[in-house]
């Protein structure tokens, strides 16, 4: 399935709904490499899905381009393409058994009766779903309906597959399920993946790289950890995962002033604007006159002391009166209660600086 | 009334049982009653009268039935009018279902637009329509000038099946738009780009994704315009031929000029028959065909 498969280039893509309004995608330029799974990650209106649509032909773009393996797609339509696609909520042929829809784009791309036969039949035993070929998609349950739209999308060994939020409609523990099978399905058919989801936690636990979508534009793009660790912008930090912000000034090269707090910056080049993000799991609750020596701190109150399984979570208020939040192990014992004033400290290690 | 219910047009919303109570069982009853009055009185009643004379005037038995197939005369206006009633189907069924679609396709302000013009024709009088017609198919109106001058044609419709067919059509259009727009509105427009996302052409992903979603639709507001057809006068009368009547002015011939009430019954209780045959033999076309796409919802 790997030979036909090629680059992924998107370049400067915009798209204008006509109107005053702002464009749906903004100029993006993305590369995807053959064999990569790629998460197009961002909030409803982020202009994620209007990108995949783009790319799967159904809407044509204001400007901009997009290359297959160096080939031009840019004005072909959808059937031309030639890619795999699973869309939200399947989008499975009520009116046909599951044979018939496996079926369908190999009866579009003209192959012979006994040929469709057997790669109808090869894929329908692969993905589990042997036995079920003449029932409708409505009466199968979510997780077999879902196999079913990707043996659809992969039964014609398209180059790339594009995945449309396939797990929205799911609950949580079929979707976990069907995660790790489509991770599994990644690593075994090692096809180039563009998946679009609002799921942060989907995205952090499939991609190779996410790209992260805010009006129209791609704000960050890395790896996972990467990204998360070093989000870049203000609204990578607070989309991917959670963030206690302070959007405070750099004093001098090395300190960073926030309300009264002076903050040592340590290694490297930082923004100019800049505010520094701790996440809440790197984030420790101590007495004042507690905190280590070397780490940054700030003072807080407790508002809230939760355990979380094998997490323990204590929500604070800052001075700004900004809401955050350290995160621990349960089984290190915390001995606060709400009300508490402590400080909130973390190493140097666990603080980046972002654009706001 | 019967007919709609036969047809399932419209669907209507599952009405859920609530815990019922003595108390509510009054109030139900006392709900049901005017309708029922009314229903008793004004359609039940004459309805079994109809039945009753047709067979016991002016003697007992089936005769006024057995002359409807023996005259030859009743047997031919039933086939016009079902052929009329076809052709109206059909016609309607041409005309709504682009329009039905692109209701489905537009911007709810166009919608609101394309809403209030098929209504328009469906809130002006009867007469009026009709009327209207006439002016225009008569010798020497619009629709006769038009036709002679463009394509050299000299055939005044007025008095004509032909006539018939277009008015009838365009009386019972809304009831076809109507029906078939509610229908098609529920169709998930994304399969079709499923089609085409996987490799089929347009014209493919609506013949084999589209069409057979909206086939229950089709059939009911088909059926819906060919079973009002069946019962048309007053379209017919002002704008069709003495020559070629419809079943309904057969009818009230026998009734006003031949004074022959049971054989006006007989005919008219015939035309119930074939009526609701119609409709069931719908309905059981369209549960099929909704039965295939509801396997799957």
């Amino acid at each position: 399935m790997n030979a036909r498969a090629g680059r992924l280039e998107i370049r400067e893509l915009v798209k204008h709904y006509g109107g005053d309004g702002p464009a749906a995608v903004a100029g993006i330029d993305l590369t995807i490499d053959p064999g990569e799974f790629i998460t197009l990650l961002g909030p409803s209106g982020s202009g994620k899905t209007t990108t995949l649509n783009m790319i799967a032909g159904f809407v044509p773009p204001t400007s901009g381009s997009i290359l297959l393996g160096g080939t031009d797609l840019t004005g072909l339509q959808p059937h031309k393409r030639g890619f795999g696609m699973v869309f939200q909520n399947y989008a499975l042929f009520p009116h046909m058994s599951v044979f018939d829809n496996v079926a369908y784009p190999l009866r579009q791309r003209g192959k012979s009766k006994a040929e469709i036969r057997k790669l109808v039949l090869d894929i329908v035993e692969r993905f589990g779903l042997a036995g079920l070929e003449r029932r409708r998609p409505a009466q199968l349950s979510g997780g077999q309906q879902q196999r079913v739209a990707l043996a659809r999308a992969l039964v014609f060994s398209p180059p790339v597959l594009l995945l449309d939020e396939p797990l929205g409609a799911l609950d949580r523990k079929l979707r976990a399920q069907l995660q790790l099978e489509l991770k599994k399905l990644h690593q075994e058919v090692g096809l180039t993946f563009v998946f679009v989801t609002h799921d942060q936690d989907e995205a952090m636990y499939l991609s190779d790289r996410i790209a992260v979508f805010d009006e129209g534009r791609i704000d960050g793009m890395g790896r996972p950890a990467e990204l998360y660790d070093d989000p870049g912008t203000l609204f990578v930090a607070n989309f991917l995962g959670e963030a206690n912000t302070f959007a405070g000034r750099f004093a001098d090269p090395r300190t960073y002033a926030w309300n009264d707090e002076k903050w040592r910056t340590g290694e490297g080049d930082h923004p100019a604007e800049a505010v520094l993000v701790v996440r809440p799991e790197r984030t420790r609750v101590f007495a004042p006159g507690e905190v280590p020596p070397g780490w940054n701190s700030v003072g807080a109150i407790v508002t809230d002391v939760s355990r979380l399984g094998p997490t323990s979570r204590i929500d604070l208020a800052f001075p700004d009166g900004r809401a955050g939040a350290a995160v621990l192990p349960s089984t290190d014992a915390v001995q606060v209660r709400v009300g508490d004033d402590v400080r909130a400290a973390w190493d140097l290690p666990s603080q980046a600086f972002v654009t706001p | 009334m019967t007919t709609t219910a036969v047809l399932d047009v419209g669907r209507a919303a599952p009405v859920r049982a609530a815990g019922r109570t003595t108390g509510s069982r009054t109030a139900t009853a006392l709900l049901l009653a005017p309708a029922v009055i009314a229903s008793l009185a004004l359609f039940v009643y004459p309805l079994a009268r109809i039945v009753v004379v047709s067979v016991t005037e002016p003697t007992i038995g089936l005769h006024n039935y057995a002359e409807l197939f023996t005259d030859g005369y009743t047997l031919r206006v039933l086939t016009r009018t079902l052929l009329v009633a076809l052709g109206v189907a059909v016609l309607d069924l041409l005309m709504a279902f682009p329009y039905a679609y692109a209701m489905t396709v537009c911007s709810p302000r166009v919608r609101a637009v394309l809403f209030t013009i098929v209504l328009i024709p469906f809130w002006t009088s009867a007469l009026a329509k009709n009327f209207a017609w006439m002016i225009l198919f008569q010798r020497g109106g619009l629709v006769d000038e038009f036709l002679k001058a463009t394509l050299g044609i000299d055939y005044p419709l007025l008095g004509t099946t032909p006539a018939v067919l277009i008015a009838m059509s365009q009386v019972l259009l809304p009831f076809a738009v109507l029906p078939l727009y509610a229908s098609l509105e529920q169709i998930d427009r994304r399969l079709v780009d499923a089609a085409q996302g996987l490799g089929a052409t347009r014209g493919r992903a609506f013949r084999q994704v589209y069409l057979p979603l909206a086939a229950p639709g089709l059939v009911a507001a088909g059926a819906l315009a060919f079973i009002l057809s069946l019962g048309f006068y007053i379209t017919p009368a002002l704008l069709g031929s003495p020559q070629q009547t419809l079943i309904a002015q057969l009818i009230m011939a026998r009734v006003e000029q031949v004074l022959d009430f049971a054989g006006a019954d007989a005919i008219g209780i015939f035309l119930l028959i074939v009526t609701v045959a119609m409709a069931l033999l719908s309905r059981w076309v369209s549960r099929r065909a909704t039965a295939r796409k509801e396997a799957a919802r």
